[in-house]
């Protein structure tokens, strides 16, 4: 089985620090990249057309939200998952992750709401 | 001068308090400690009375800094702690994350990630109670003298008394660590706020 791939993508340090802490004690195997930004995400996508996991914020700074990019995502990457990590937790936002298909968890992050998402991968 | 009436004030109490239930529970899991909040737990006060308050004038603060627009008007949330407590914070947040000698870099981005979550929460709650939409801007540490901090970040302060500040703070259990949470608002709104709902029991 090859290597699975994780990109986590949010502007705060912190936060990617806690999903890649998470990430890597479930699954060690794993290789971890992170971005600050949708924009940022989305430019590094080309090269990393492997990528199984994406943990998304939804408010960055830059053009794109982490909704817009889960869009992008969900046509170029149909058989990864996709999180929505955010701290923005209004029915607008929850619905519209609903709509795309994809799952949605509220910050702040903890082990118990970011393990189930390793396992189902 | 602007008023609100008992009615209004009491409605407005209520909104603030039901979304700062859903906040403090998002803090307690961060810092995995309880949070006591202090009831009645919120006032509104001129600006005047803002800067002059008690446990916060003249004082060091770090504050994050929501900016938000929508139906509800167009506002500012902070969540303020005393300098000296934002160090104890960070370092019950990130204890299980990294080593305590390096909890200090991540003092602002981990204060900044913690006043996201709590303000978003709140104004989430606002807007799911009121069925206003609220959109909520990437969050700002600031750090300094709280009078400065308040003074700059008000974008209104030549409109006398049409800002009023709504204040709420909490208690972290078992520590000398106090919250405060402030929104800035115009009158307009608030008025406006606080008859959600006095117009949803009709």
């Amino acid at each position: 089985m090859s290597q699975k791939k994780a990109l986590i993508v949010d502007d705060s340090t912190v936060t990617r620090l806690m999903i890649r802490k998470i990430i890597s004690e479930n699954q060690p195997n794993w290789e971890i990249l992170e971005a600050e930004s949708a924009d940022k995400a989305k430019s590094i996508l080309p090269d990393h057309p492997d990528i199984d996991l994406f943990s998304l914020d939804q408010n960055m700074p830059g053009t794109i939200s982490g909704l817009d990019l889960a869009e992008i995502l969900k046509s170029n990457y149909p058989n990864s998952k996709i999180v929505l990590v955010t701290a923005n937790i209004q029915d607008a936002i929850k619905n519209r992750a609903k709509d795309l298909g994809i799952d949605f968890v509220e910050k702040p992050v903890t082990p118990e709401k970011i393990i189930p998402m390793l396992e189902k991968i | 001068m602007n008023y609100l009436t008992e009615l209004e004030r009491d409605s407005l109490c209520e909104l603030f308090n039901i979304s700062l239930g859903g906040a403090a529970k998002l803090m307690s899991e961060m810092i995995s400690d309880e949070i006591l909040l202090t009831v009645p737990s919120l006032k509104l006060i001129t600006e005047a009375e803002a800067k002059n308050f008690e446990n916060l004038a003249n004082k060091d603060v770090c504050t994050v800094e929501q900016k938000f627009v929508g139906d509800i008007g167009n506002g500012s949330a902070f969540l303020l702690f005393h300098k000296s407590a934002s160090l104890e914070i960070v370092k019950m947040m990130m204890k299980d994350y990294v080593a305590l000698n390096e909890v200090s870099q991540f003092e602002k981005d981990a204060l900044s990630e913690i006043g996201n979550i709590i303000l978003n929460a709140i104004l989430s709650n606002l807007a799911k109670m009121s069925n206003y939409k609220i959109e909520t801007q990437i969050p700002e540490f600031f750090s300094g003298k709280y009078e400065e901090l308040l003074l700059n970040r008000n974008p209104n302060t030549n409109e006398d008394n049409s800002i009023l500040l709504v204040f709420i703070d909490y208690q972290l259990k078992g520590k000398e660590i106090k919250g405060y949470i402030f929104f800035i608002l115009n009158f307009d709104s608030i008025k406006n706020l606080s008859r959600v709902l006095i117009e949803k029991l009709k």
